[in-house]
């Protein structure tokens, strides 16, 4: 089974994130999502109202950018557009204007005239992106739009993302480049092994996910005696020591964090440094989908008391 | 009137590569050059009684359209077997699914347009046709006639190479799949008469309906009616052992055209139903 009770609240103007490793079933995912392909069950509520898999209301409201561009050789860049204007209902002088006004916001209005398999990877994926606004949808679901780009056109390629965001459009993003994500995106879903293991706003999954991340402590020398110092502590649990670094996972709250400290400089531990891990959408993704140890085990400097 | 846009799209980039026409000159090269030949061959022949018999032509005109329907049967499913297997590898399918386009439309669309070319290619052969008839024989509306009855053929083959296509994961097993179902269908029902008689033979006379399934009988059947040879289809059935009703041999051609199109129109749901998104992924 791809997916096992998943459950997607996307609301109106988000950037959405969606990420997991290979085979979590976001492809899946997406397909379902776009109509391509049909669920074994469960709904598809847009704007309140629910639509079946595949219907009309549901292909006029999403465009897709998948993964691979869909290119046909022997077509013309402003040829492809017609083409799939015409799928889509648009044709003659409606559909030229589109195409124009597409091929200009995407910056290919000079390759109009050049067979898409011309076009550079960077060039193909805008094209993508403009053959998916044709109809003007709402919402825009793009599968791993930045891979294999080099950091330039990801750059603008973000860019042009984020006016389509500032112009109301909501948009699902699939990544595996998790900077790209935590960079644009205002929430976030993780996925693993076809289940949601984690959504909400970006800024508020970091901050429930800082809380449970170890404390880092810097200490001027003295690190064996701070060890030991620790090591007596009821709420410190494990403790981990990198060059003149000390991680202990601390099973206390806020104010026992302070109470803590506080028996630190009390006994004369040289403290430099007393704070949480900050956490990354990276380090969260690690810990979430079960592979924080491939981390740990990947640092050769750090050995655990 | 709105153009569909996959044939739009379709023959666009056919007109585009050198595929097509290469194709069509192959095939008129090799009809013309059998065609010539064998007028040749036979105008030596009669050389040597001092006059022409046009009956003696006749032979190249069947051989030059038995070659047509060989190109009918065993060239045009090639054109198909790949239309959806590449649709799919570029991930295009998924975008004209998306884009609203229904399974239904994606079939019609991409076979109309292979279905064009069928017959631009059957009609191409025309002239080739007539070599053999420069001294009479059969004359220009048979020969059209002719042409007529390889359509169906087309249509058939055509459709079971996109039925091929839109079953199989790649062109080349498309391509052994539809050339599958054609052997099937040429050779099956001539065996399960052959085996059947022996066993029911009062019940076989039956198994001579079946014949209908082989791709090309319609100009086969045309082809020895024009020639005066007729009595080859008997002789046929009589070897299998079947006697088939008068009805049924007076109409072959007619019942044979239309079993093709009805076979054309369920390979054609049949792919249709291979490309739903309910199945497409199971």
């Amino acid at each position: 089974m791809a997916l096992d009770d998943l459950s997607l609240n996307i609301e109106d103007g988000a950037l959405y994130g969606f990420v997991g490793p290979n085979g979590a079933g976001k492809t899946t995912a997406i397909k379902i999502m776009t109509g391509i392909m049909y669920p074994d069950g469960g709904s598809l509520i847009l704007n309140d109202s629910e639509v079946g898999p595949g219907s009309r209301a549901l292909k006029e409201s999403i465009g897709y950018v998948p993964d691979s561009f869909g290119v046909y050789s022997n077509l013309k860049v402003s040829e492809y557009m017609g083409f799939f204007a015409a799928c889509a209902g648009i044709e003659g002088l409606e559909a030229r204007k589109r195409t124009e006004t597409l091929l200009k916001y995407v910056e290919l209005s000079d390759r109009e005239d050049f067979y898409v398999e011309a076009l550079s990877r960077g060039m193909k994926q805008r094209l993508s992106l403009a053959r998916a606004l044709i109809p003007d949808p709402p919402i825009l679901i793009m599968d791993e739009p930045t891979s294999g780009l080099d950091p330039r056109t990801r750059y603008e390629f973000k860019q042009l993302v984020g006016e389509l965001s500032d112009n109301g459009k909501t948009i699902v993003i699939s990544s595996h480049i998790l900077s790209d994500i935590s960079e644009l995106c205002t929430d976030v879903a993780i996925i693993d092994e076809g289940k949601i293991v984690m959504s909400g706003r970006l800024m508020e999954v970091m901050k429930l996910v800082t809380s449970g991340n170890p404390i880092v402590i810097s200490v001027n020398g003295a690190v064996n005696r701070t060890v030991q110092f620790l090591k007596e502590e009821p709420l410190v649990s494990t403790v981990t020591v990198k060059r003149n670094d000390i991680m202990i996972s601390f099973n206390g709250k806020t104010d026992d964090e302070e109470i803590l400290l506080r028996h630190m400089i009390e006994a004369g531990l040289p403290v430099r440094n007393f704070s949480r891990e900050k956490s990354s959408l990276e380090s969260i993704f690690m810990q979430l989908t079960g592979h924080g140890e491939e981390r740990i085990a990947a640092s050769s400097d750090d050995y655990e008391i | 009137m709105k153009f569909d846009p996959i044939i739009k799209r379709d023959i666009k980039v056919s007109s585009r590569g050198p595929g097509f026409m290469a194709l069509i000159m192959v095939i008129n090269v090799i009809l013309c050059g059998a065609g010539l030949l064998g007028v040749f061959g036979r105008l030596t022949g009669m050389n040597a009684y001092g006059r022409i018999d046009p009956g003696q032509l006749l032979y190249v005109y069947m051989m030059v359209a038995g070659i047509m329907a060989v190109f009918t049967i065993l060239v045009l499913p090639g054109r198909t077997t790949g239309i959806i297997t590449s649709e799919r590898d570029s991930g295009t399918l998924d975008l004209m699914i998306a884009a609203g386009l229904s399974p239904a439309g994606i079939i019609t669309g991409k076979y109309l347009s292979s279905l064009l070319f069928g017959i631009v290619a059957v009609f191409s052969c025309f002239p080739a046709l007539i070599i053999p008839l420069i001294y009479g024989g059969v004359g220009f509306s048979a020969c059209l006639l002719l042409l007529m009855s390889f359509l169906p053929t087309a249509a058939l083959v055509l459709a079971i190479g996109v039925f091929a296509s839109s079953a199989a994961r790649t062109s080349s097993s498309a391509a052994a799949m539809a050339y599958g179902i054609i052997i099937a269908l040429v050779a099956g029902p001539v065996l399960i008469a052959f085996l059947v008689n022996p066993v029911i033979p009062d019940g076989s006379n039956y198994m001579a309906y079946s014949v209908l399934l082989c791709p090309g009988v319609p100009s086969v059947s045309l082809i020895l009616d024009q020639t005066g040879n007729g009595e080859f289809i008997d002789l046929f059935f009589s070897y299998l052992g079947l006697v088939p009703n008068a009805v049924f041999m007076s109409y072959i051609t007619l019942f044979s055209s239309v079993t093709e199109l009805v076979m054309m129109a369920a390979f054609l749901i049949g792919a249709g139903v291979n490309i739903t998104p309910k199945r497409r992924y199971r």
